[in-house]
C-alpha cells in the first residue's frame, strides 16, 4: 500500500515539472520573437501595398463601413492618387481563402494586384496566380460604370490579353477556381471603390 | 449548406491521405485487410471528432490569454490524455468496442492526421460547428480512401511483380493511381454548391 | 543495434544504412508533403535536424530521471516544446518558409523519426552519442527529402529551387522546353507523384540493399515504432502502422 502513492505521484510530478520547464522556455522564445513576426507581417503588407501602387509616397490609413481597414495613397506632394484595399472575396480558393491586395486609382482602374498567400493552392497549377503573365490582366481594367457588371472570370483564352479593359480575366490553364478566387476578391475591391465615392473622383 | 460543402470537400477534393498527406503511415501500414481497415478508421473518425471537441475551448482559451504559441504542445498532450482516457474507459465498459476498435487507440494518439485536423480547424478560423464538420469529414474521407485502398490491396496480394518492386514499392505506386483517381473530384464541390 | 558502434559509425548509419526515410520507412507524411521544391525540403529538413538533435540531447541528458511510465508523455513535452520554439525563429526570421511548409512545421512535433530516435535511442544512450545520431539521422532525412524534391521538381516544373532560407538560385529549364513545345510533367508535383516517386526510391533503395544483402525496406518496422511497448496490434501479431 506505501507504493501506490508513491508510483502515481513521482511520474505524474516529473511530468508536470517537465511540462512547467518547458513552458518557461518558450515562453522565453516568444517573448524575444514575438515583436519581429509582428514585423515581418507588417512588413509583407507594406511590400504588397507598393508593388500594386508603385507611384506612391506613402499610404494612410482609413476605414470602411464594415471596420475594414483600407489605405489612402498618396503621392510626394501629398495628393490622393488611389487606394489599396485587402480583400477576401467570397469565392474558395482551392485550399481556402484567397486574399488579394488590389490597387485602384482615382478613376476606379486598377493599378495593379498582388494575390496574398497561396501556398495552399495547387503548385504548378492555382499557385502561378502569383506570377506576372496572370495578375498583368488586372492592370487597367475597372467595374463597368454602365452594367455595374464584376469582372468576369473566362476559360480558353477568350478575353483580350494585358491591358485591354473588356471586363473579362482568362483563367489560369487548369486552375479556374484559383482564378475565380482571386477575381472575386478583386471584384470586392472594386467594389469598396464605389462604395468610398471614388466615383466622384473620376 | 456551408457544413455540407466543408464535409464534402474533406472527403472528396481535400481528401486527408490522398491530397493532403496526413495520416500516412497507418494508411500504408493498416490498410492490408479491409477489416482492420474499417477499424482504424472508426477509431480516427472518433477521436478525431473528440480532438476537436476539447480543442477547440482550449484553444480559444489559449489566444484570450495570449499564449497562442503553447498550441502545439498543449493540443498534442491534450490529445494524448484524452486518447488514453478513452482507451480506459471502453477497455472497462465496453468490451466488444474496445475490440473492435480501441487496439489502434494508441497508434492514433502520435499520429499527424488527428493532430494536423486540430490544427487545421484553428488555421482555417473555423467555428465550433464548422470545426467538427471538418474533422468529421476529415475522418471519413480517411475511411474512404483506407477501405478502397485495402480492397485494392487484396486484389495486389499474391501477384507476381518484378523484385525490386515487391512489397511497398509497388503498394505506393497502387497509392499514386487511386490519388490520381481523387484528383477528378477537384472542382466538384464548388460547382455543386456555387461556393 | 545490439553491437556497441563507434561514434563515426552512429552518424554514418543515419545516412544511408539506416536511413530514416529509405531503409526504416518513418516520416512518410513530410516527405510526401513538402517535397514540391528543393527548397521546402532543404527548409523542412533543417527544422526537422535542429528538433531531432535538440531533442535527442535534452532526452539523453534526463534518461535517467525520467520516469519509465511517463516516458513518452514527457518525450512528446520535451519534442513539442523544441518545434514550437523552431516555428517561432521560423515565422519571425524566415516567413515564406513558414507558408510555404504550413502545418507540416508544427507537425514535425508527431514526425516518428524524432520520436522514434528518442524512444530506441536517446533514452538509452549517452548524450554525446545521442546527438551524433540526431545530426546522422536528420542529415539522412534531409538527403532523402532533397533527393525526392529535386526529381518531383525537376520532372513536374522543370526547375530546380536550389534555395536555403531564401538564399540561393532556381534554376529553370521550364521555359526553353516549353519553347520547343515540351511541358513539365505536372502529375509529379500533385499528390500522386509523391507517392509514386516515393515508391521509386525505395524500389531503388531496395535493389542496392538486397545486392549487398540487406534486409528489405517494410512497413513493419516495429523496433523503431515508439509504440511498440504498448501497441496491442503488434501484439495481435498485425502490421505495425507508426
Amino acid at each position: 500500500m506505501k507504493m501506490n502513492p508513491k508510483d502515481i505521484l513521482v511520474p505524474a510530478v516529473s511530468l508536470f515539472v517537465i511540462a512547467l520547464v518547458a513552458t518557461l522556455f518558450l515562453a522565453i522564445v516568444n517573448g524575444v520573437t514575438a515583436d519581429k513576426i509582428a514585423e515581418q507581417a507588417k512588413l509583407a503588407e507594406e511590400n504588397a501595398r507598393k508593388e500594386v501602387m508603385a507611384d506612391a509616397a506613402e499610404f494612410e490609413s482609413a476605414k470602411l463601413s464594415d471596420g475594414a481597414e483600407y489605405f489612402i495613397a498618396k503621392d510626394a506632394s501629398g495628393n490622393t492618387i488611389g487606394y489599396v484595399f485587402n480583400t477576401i472575396g467570397d469565392n474558395k480558393g482551392y485550399g481556402g481563402d484567397v486574399a488579394v491586395t488590389v490597387g485602384i486609382n482615382t478613376e476606379g482602374v486598377i493599378t495593379g494586384i498582388k494575390p496574398g498567400d497561396i501556398s495552399n493552392e495547387t503548385p504548378g497549377l492555382g499557385q502561378n496566380a502569383a506570377k506576372d503573365e496572370f495578375r498583368v490582366q488586372f492592370a487597367g481594367e475597372k467595374a463597368n460604370p454602365d452594367t455595374e457588371e464584376d469582372l468576369a472570370v473566362v476559360k480558353s483564352n477568350q478575353a483580350a490579353a494585358d491591358d485591354t479593359t473588356d471586363g473579362q480575366i482568362n483563367a489560369l490553364t487548369s486552375a479556374t477556381i484559383t482564378s475565380k478566387a482571386v477575381t472575386g476578391s478583386v471584384n470586392k475591391a472594386l467594389n469598396y471603390f464605389d462604395e468610398i465615392g471614388g466615383a466622384d473622383n473620376g | 449548406m456551408k457544413l455540407f460543402a466543408i464535409i464534402l470537400t474533406a472527403i472528396l477534393t481535400q481528401n486527408f491521405i490522398l491530397s493532403k498527406f496526413l495520416g500516412i503511415c497507418p494508411f500504408l501500414g493498416v490498410s492490408k485487410k479491409t477489416n482492420t481497415a474499417v477499424g482504424m478508421s472508426a477509431a480516427v473518425i472518433f477521436v478525431m471528432v473528440l480532438a476537436t471537441v476539447a480543442t477547440y475551448p482550449i484553444n480559444a482559451f489559449l489566444v484570450s490569454k495570449g499564449l497562442g504559441y503553447l498550441q502545439t504542445i498543449v493540443f498534442i498532450l491534450v490529445i494524448a490524455a484524452l486518447v488514453q482516457f478513452v482507451e480506459i474507459v471502453l477497455k472497462k465498459y465496453m468490451p466488444p468496442l474496445y475490440e473492435s476498435l480501441g487496439i489502434f487507440l494508441p497508434l492514433i494518439t502520435t499520429n499527424c492526421a488527428v493532430l494536423g485536423v486540430v490544427t487545421l480547424n484553428i488555421q482555417e478560423s473555423y467555428n465550433f460547428i464548422e470545426s467538427i464538420a471538418n474533422s468529421l469529414g476529415a475522418g471519413l474521407g480517411f475511411m474512404l480512401a483506407m477501405v478502397m485502398f485495402s480492397g485494392v490491396r487484396e486484389r495486389l496480394e499474391g501477384n507476381d511483380f518484378p523484385k525490386m518492386w515487391n512489397g511497398l514499392p509497388i503498394t505506393l505506386v497502387a497509392a499514386a493511381i487511386v490519388a490520381c483517381s481523387f484528383l477528378g473530384f477537384t472542382g466538384v464541390v464548388e460547382n455543386i454548391f456555387g461556393v | 543495434m545490439a553491437e556497441k558502434k563507434t561514434l563515426g559509425q552512429e552518424f554514418t548509419k543515419g545516412l544511408v544504412k539506416e536511413n530514416p526515410v529509405l531503409r526504416l520507412v518513418l516520416g512518410t507524411c513530410p516527405t510526401l508533403a513538402v517535397t514540391t521544391s528543393v527548397e521546402n525540403a532543404i527548409g523542412m529538413g533543417i527544422a526537422a535536424t535542429i528538433v531531432l538533435i535538440c531533442s535527442n540531447v535534452v532526452i539523453s541528458a534526463l534518461r535517467k530521471v525520467i520516469p519509465s511510465k511517463v516516458r513518452i508523455p514527457c518525450f512528446i513535452v520535451i519534442i513539442a516544446a523544441f518545434v514550437t520554439m523552431v516555428q517561432l525563429f521560423v515565422k519571425a526570421f524566415a516567413p515564406a518558409l513558414d507558408a510555404s511548409l504550413g502545418i507540416f512545421l508544427p507537425l514535425i512535433v508527431v514526425n516518428c523519426i524524432i520520436l522514434g530516435r528518442a524512444e530506441a535511442f536517446a533514452s538509452k544512450n549517452s548524450v554525446v552519442a545521442s546527438a551524433v545520431d540526431g545530426v546522422g539521422m536528420g542529415i539522412g532525412f534531409t538527403f532523402a527529402l532533397i533527393l525526392m524534391a529535386a526529381i518531383r521538381e525537376f520532372f513536374g516544373a522543370g526547375s530546380l529551387t536550389l534555395k536555403v532560407l531564401g538564399f540561393g538560385t532556381q534554376v529553370s529549364v521550364a521555359e526553353p522546353l516549353a519553347s520547343i513545345g515540351i511541358e513539365p510533367i505536372l502529375i509529379f508535383i500533385l499528390a500522386p507523384g509523391g507517392f509514386f516517386v516515393f515508391g521509386l526510391l525505395i524500389a531503388l533503395a531496395n535493389k542496392i540493399a538486397e545486392d549487398k544483402g540487406l534486409a528489405r525496406a517494410e512497413l513493419k518496422s516495429c523496433a523503431e515504432c515508439p509504440m511498440a511497448a504498448s501497441c496491442a496490434v503488434k501484439a495481435a501479431g498485425e502490421e505495425c502502422a507508426e
